[in-house]
């Protein structure tokens, strides 16, 4: 961790280096806001809902899911320097304060065309990755969960990019890259790990024209330590297993572990709209090399039809995997081993199988809204989502016991959102 | 009489135009004389912060005016204010851009490009003065 931090302040004197800043006079201080009062209402009372993995879930009723306060501070200091910072409170399932710090970073424009950015920003994977939070930006009462829970536990790095914008043609074409690290303490049914991710790098390219945008993303992120899982309980009652009664042990303790794999996402987006309608849909790819994260694509469709200061809309969302849940290679425990260590190492297998497998994440979610421009810094959304939840692969939700059958969830959602 | 008739309607209506038309303007002393459509787009959407110079642009918005305001948008990129609105706050709370800086009233306006070397605003046609320059005409 401390490594990156010097590559931060690194980057930082190398952004000063040959320049003069004009304070005084020339400072400008903007400060800004946002907030959203929200509520859910999830159908199911064993099933717990969160928009994604770093909000805690909530059964039944609840304005915690959503309810969110969000401040921020613009400091020009010239036309070529400008620090930015965000801070956002809101429910989370870490709650050390770095956390509720969203961006904090220092940029250098070098000229019209390219910026150079250092800090904690926002990584730039999809449509909404850097306002998830400003509910008042977007349409919907919830971003689909399918393709947006996943991905937004990388929704921030701490370390730099580089953005390049030129005009092109008729439009005009953005192309940035990051690289950095970030640390994210998430919920899932199988514990609430820690995850650091070192090296990261993502590079986005966003094209738009006239009433279309067009965008495509793609985010390395490798594991440098992980704890605080299941994964790390099944590693230690692994461990207490001599390697002579199971020999498959050590290859198994490789294949658990998240440290040193690596996962990579791919994202696509395109939308358009008028005066009247509006379309938007994105498309992602996750390949990961860890056994409990399968494989699997993700997307969305939403249209919506606005009239006066009313729009009415809805999504059709899924995320499936596309490969077969990871099993455990069948132990072969040799003749003489006594029977207590056989149960244990059948115990162990099973354990680690199903917690494989409510890793998993697939299902179906269909949704109708609408949104009401109530003045020019508020606005107000309800909106259903009708859920379906294929057997076993429960990985957006939260359960003591995970369901073995499939499963029909609705979720209202209703808010309000200001700026200001 | 036909003839004067006519004379006078497009008299009148010539009048009702200047009147609805808006300006971009600049301060009288920027080097910059002309902006074309999209180098105004590109500044009054946050993609530019210079003039096609490279001299640093500050463009400013007509807050109180809201009817100046909302056809000015609505001719440059055909978007209603609560799409624009909407726009800005995703530029801004993404850290990426910062919305034109807002003014309450046209008085002040012309005093604030008056002042600013780099300042860039739109304004009816009929309250241009002395002390700005039009670089960009909307039809």
């Amino acid at each position: 961790m401390i490594m990156y931090q010097k590559h931060i302040l690194a980057i930082w004197l190398f952004l000063g280096l040959g320049s003069t800043w004009s304070w005084a006079n020339d400072i400008e201080i903007r400060t800004s806001g946002f907030a959203t009062l929200g509520f859910i209402d999830n159908s199911s009372d064993s099933l717990g809902f969160h928009p994604n993995l770093k909000v805690p879930s909530q059964t039944g009723f609840s304005f915690k899911t959503d309810t969110l306060v969000g401040g921020q501070v613009n400091v020009a200091f010239n036309s070529d320097w400008e620090a930015v910072g965000q801070v956002v409170l809101r429910d989370r399932v870490d709650k050390d304060a770095l956390n509720y710090v969203e961006m904090a970073f220092l940029r250098r424009n070098l000229g019209k065309n390219w910026a150079i950015r250092a800090g904690r920003m926002n990584t730039d994977l999809y449509f909404l990755s850097e306002y998830q939070s400003v509910g008042y930006a977007y349409l919907w009462a919830r971003p689909p969960v399918e393709f947006y829970s996943g991905v937004s536990s990388i929704s921030q790095v701490d370390g730099a990019d580089i953005l390049y914008k030129t005009r092109l043609d008729t439009g005009f074409l953005q192309f940035r890259m990051a690289y950095g690290a970030t640390e994210v303490k998430l919920q899932t049914s199988g514990g609430d790990p820690t995850i650091e991710f070192d090296d990261l790098f993502t590079v986005s390219t966003i094209y738009h024209a006239n009433d279309w945008e067009l965008r495509a993303s793609y985010l390395r992120v490798p594991t440098e330590a992980f704890t605080g899982s299941i994964f790390d309980q099944l590693d230690v009652a692994i461990a207490q297993v001599p390697s002579v009664f199971w020999p498959e042990a050590e290859e198994i303790n490789n294949q658990l572990d998240f440290v040193g794999k690596k996962a990579d996402f791919y994202g696509l987006g395109y939308k358009i709209e008028n005066d009247t309608w509006m379309f938007q849909t994105e498309l992602a790819y996750l390949k990961s090399n860890w056994v409990a994260q399968a494989d699997n694509y993700s997307g969305y469709v939403s249209v919506g039809y606005q009239l006066a200061d009313w729009t009415l809309y809805g999504i059709a969302a899924k995320i499936k995997p596309t490969e077969a849940t990871f099993t455990l290679p069948a132990s072969t425990p040799p003749p003489g081993t006594p029977e207590t260590l056989i149960a244990m190492i059948n115990a162990i297998e099973s354990a680690s199988n199903q917690e494989l497998e409510e890793a998993r994440q697939s299902q179906t979610t269909y949704s109708l809204g609408v949104r009401w421009n109530v003045n020019a810094k508020l606005v107000a959304k309800i909106q259903w989502d009708n859920t379906r939840v294929d057997a076993s692969n429960y990985g957006f939700w939260i359960a003591d016991t995970v369901p073995d059958s499939a499963s029909r969830i609705n979720v209202i959602s209703g808010n309000i959102s200001v700026v200001f | 009489m036909k003839g004067i008739f006519l004379s006078s309607l497009l008299f009148l209506l010539s009048g009702i135009c200047q009147a609805d038309a808006l300006v971009v303007v600049v301060n009288k002393d920027n080097p910059v004389d002309a902006l074309s459509k999209t180098q105004v787009i590109d500044i009054f959407m946050g993609r530019y912060i210079t003039f096609p110079d490279g001299n640093p642009v500050k463009p400013f918005d007509l807050g109180a005016e809201l009817d100046v305001k909302r056809k000015f948008y609505q001719r440059l990129v055909n978007k209603d204010l609560a799409k624009i609105n909407s726009y800005w706050a995703r530029l801004l709370f993404s850290g990426r851009a910062s919305p034109p800086e807002s003014v309450d009233s046209m008085k002040l306006l012309l005093a604030r490009v008056s002042d600013t070397k780099g300042a860039l605003a739109y304004l009816p046609e009929a309250s241009v003065d002395e002390s700005v320059k039009v670089v960009y005409r909307l039809e």
